[in-house]
């Protein structure tokens, strides 16, 4: 049994066309992350991730819920509290406006297991969210709700752990991965980046890998244009989200440096984080072992 | 460590039916994550669906597997493309090299499934591998179909072991007849619509109370025999029907040879549930045995759940057998572990130390009981301690993936 409890964010999803290239598909992923995702649980750790429950596609939502009834641990079963969510096994981050298809009843019957927590996009009135939009502005409120969403869960959870992803085509300003390590990178939070499950993870993973390695060109901004929209930005607008772009490559290349030349990268040992990077390495047993390694040796700081 | 058996299935992605099905094969194959929890000792599933310069991509490395199922989903996306037909041609010729030069061994054997008629004109692919015919179905038969030919393809292979001939699996049908018959005739005709099975339902085929358990067991030594429970009402009151599921479920040792405690086996069972409005008692030594509800409105389909997931039961215990032969080899001087080529609970366990301490065998020397699997989850581990402790205080259960790490 682990000191304390960690909130753990399992960050994966893909596109079966991109996954391919490894030979798998989502199934493969879905597998993996709740293989993780037990293992995690029943060593006492709570999870997150962002999904959308009533969403019939999202079969990963439902299999974590099932895990979470069938394998968390003694232990921490038994802190659970229903009036603090804050002790319940499972968290889910949901933007607007996918968190619309959550019915209330949903969300009742996972008391106790899954707290639910929804995020708007900044800055907004209630009453346009509510309101009929045009597609320009209610496809970029979605991708500004999708950036809070990450920044909120980077901020609240003790871990991250990512694999696989969308390269191109996420509904964010940039690959949903990507956006989430960014976020965990600013706050100096511990991230491990799985390389064995392709997708934009691999990506990540192969540039860290190797100082020399040049950016994965296929992760710009341009693989996730919308140009609907896009049209609604002002120029100071764009300047500011390549400027966000920069500063995603600025901080995984100080990530890489750190991982190659420093014992520890955000309390977690390099070794292990360069154990799990590479795309070759599809031994789920070993890569949840060195996942469930660090969490250990965190929880026990 | 090779895999004894890898499946992969090929198909187009711009195929909504093949995507489709080829998620349907993982999760049988894989005995899905949502309706299995039982350590996840299922088989490994690959996707080949893109390709490169008229090549599968990624590159199926036939030397990782004893045998390699290739099963290909050929609809009119595969043959419209002819970069696709390039690649099947290619890989179809790349095979039937492949097994000219390894006979006995990293066997392929390809499953082409007819989705399309452009399929025969493919000769390379039709001539060389029997396509199977799966023209204008709807996509639940399909989903079935494919199951049912892939599982037979697949438990042929395993069962025969490189030899040319397969044996009959028998299919003893446990039922009792107040309550049991109707559903064990249904099955008996389900079981004699799969290719290698034979049926045996004690009514036409053994005299009531007679030589039926040495037939069992002869035919459990050889492997051909596995067994149906059907569990009504009157079922647990049955002193035969008990018998039968004790004899079943009961560890026969395989391999005395390689480590001294053994590999361990139990007969294939699968259960069919259709309980009444009576009291009854669940029987114990079913209870790792996976299991279905009776569907009275669809005993056709139930039927056909039944015989596949009862011949995947089959092909995962001679599929579990290999590894733990693998896993034995590496630790032959170690007589403090035995393997089990089953998800372990708490009746088999039970029954293991009893017939080791029968033959006089120190049941304390065991440290390690190795079973398939990723592992089971803690609060099964924590409910199994006691009888495992049984053997030694310090005995644990270990799962295949762990053991392969030794």
């Amino acid at each position: 049994m682990v000191n304390a409890s960690l909130l753990i964010a399992i960050s994966s999803g893909g596109d079966n066309a991109e996954l391919a290239e490894q030979g798998i598909g989502m199934d493969h992923v879905e597998e993996m992350s709740v293989r993780l995702a037990r293992r995690l649980l029943s060593d006492g750790h709570r999870l997150a991730w962002g999904g959308t429950l009533g969403n019939p596609n999202q079969r990963l939502t439902m299999r974590l819920i099932d895990s979470a009834h069938q394998w968390v641990d003694e232990n921490a079963a038994s802190q659970v509290d229903v009036t603090k969510p804050d002790t319940w096994p499972l968290v889910n981050y949901s933007a607007w406006d996918s968190y619309k298809s959550i019915s209330d009843e949903q969300i009742n019957k996972l008391v106790g297991i899954c707290n639910f927590i929804k995020i708007d996009p900044p800055s907004v009135a209630e009453a346009e969210l509510l309101g009929p939009l045009e597609p320009g502005r209610a496809t970029r409120l979605r991708s500004d709700a999708l950036t809070a969403m990450r920044k909120l869960s980077s901020a609240q959870v003790d871990l991250r752990i990512v694999f696989a992803g969308r390269i191109r085509g996420a509904k964010g300003w940039m690959a949903g991965i990507l956006e989430e390590v960014v976020c965990s990178l600013e706050l100096d939070k511990p991230i491990i980046i799985i390389g064995g499950f392709g997708g934009c993870s691999r990506l990540i993973a192969d540039y860290l890998s190797d100082l020399k390695a040049l950016w994965p060109e296929q992760l710009n901004l341009a693989a996730c244009a919308d140009p609907v929209r896009d049209a609604t930005l002002t120029v100071d607008e764009r300047d500011q989200l390549n400027q966000r772009m920069g500063r995603a490559r600025e901080l995984l290349n100080e990530n890489r440096t750190s991982l190659h030349t420093k014992a520890n990268v955000s309390g977690v040992s390099s070794d292990e984080l360069l154990l799990v990077l590479p795309s070759v390495n599809e031994n789920a047993r070993e890569i949840i072992n060195v996942c469930a390694s660090i969490a250990k040796k965190l929880s026990n700081k | 460590m090779p895999s004894p058996v890898s499946i992969y299935v090929v198909h187009h992605l711009k195929s909504k039916v093949a995507t489709k099905l080829a998620s349907d094969l993982f999760d049988w194959f894989r005995l899905s994550l949502l309706t299995e929890n039982q350590s996840n000792a299922g088989l490994p599933v690959y996707f080949r669906r893109r390709i490169v310069e008229a090549r599968l991509q990624p590159d199926i490395s036939f030397s990782d597997s004893d045998l390699n199922i290739v099963v290909l989903l050929v609809d009119q996306e595969m043959v419209g493309d002819i970069d696709w037909r390039t690649a099947l041609v290619r890989f179809a010729k790349s095979a039937r090299t492949w097994n000219k030069k390894h006979v006995g061994k990293n066997r392929v054997q390809i499953l082409p499934i007819a989705m399309h008629e452009g399929l025969y004109r493919i000769p390379e692919v039709y001539e060389n591998f029997n396509p199977i015919r799966s023209l204008d179905m709807p996509l639940d038969q399909m989903t079935a179909f494919l199951r049912r030919a892939v599982i037979e393809a697949a438990a042929r292979f395993v069962r025969a072991d490189n030899s040319d001939v397969t044996p009959p699996l028998n299919v003893f049908l446990s039922h009792a007849k107040r309550d049991g018959r109707q559903i064990a005739e249904y099955i008996r005709d389900s079981v004699r619509s799969f290719g290698q099975m034979v049926a045996w339902y004690d009514a036409n085929d053994l005299p009531y109370g007679g030589k039926w358990k040495s037939e069992m067991m002869k035919s459990a030594r050889t492997d051909t025999a596995a067994m149906v429970a059907t569990v009504t009402d009157t079922y647990p009151s049955r002193q035969w029907c008990r018998r039968e599921a004790t004899e079943a479920r009961t560890p026969v040792r395989l391999n005395r040879a390689i480590n001294r405690p053994g590999i361990w086996k139990v007969q294939p069972v699968v259960g069919i549930y259709n309980l009444g409005n009576l009291w009854t008692r669940p029987m114990p030594m079913l209870e790792g045995v996976p299991r279905i509800g009776w569907d009275a409105m669809e005993p056709r389909k139930t039927t056909e759940r039944l015989v596949d997931r009862l011949a995947l039961e089959v092909m995962l215990g001679l599929v579990h057998r290999k590894v733990a032969v693998s896993i034995a080899r590496k630790q032959t001087k170690r007589t403090d572990i035995c393997y089990l080529t089953w998800v372990p609970d708490t009746w088999t366990l039970s029954k293991l130390r009893q017939i080791m301490l029968a033959g006089k065998e120190d049941v304390a020397k065991i440290r390690y009981i190795v079973y398939p699997g990723y592992g089971l989850a803690k609060t099964e581990l924590s409910e199994l301690d006691s009888v495992v402790q049984s053997f030694h205080r310090d005995s644990q259960l270990v799962s295949f993936e762990e053991a392969m790490s030794w």
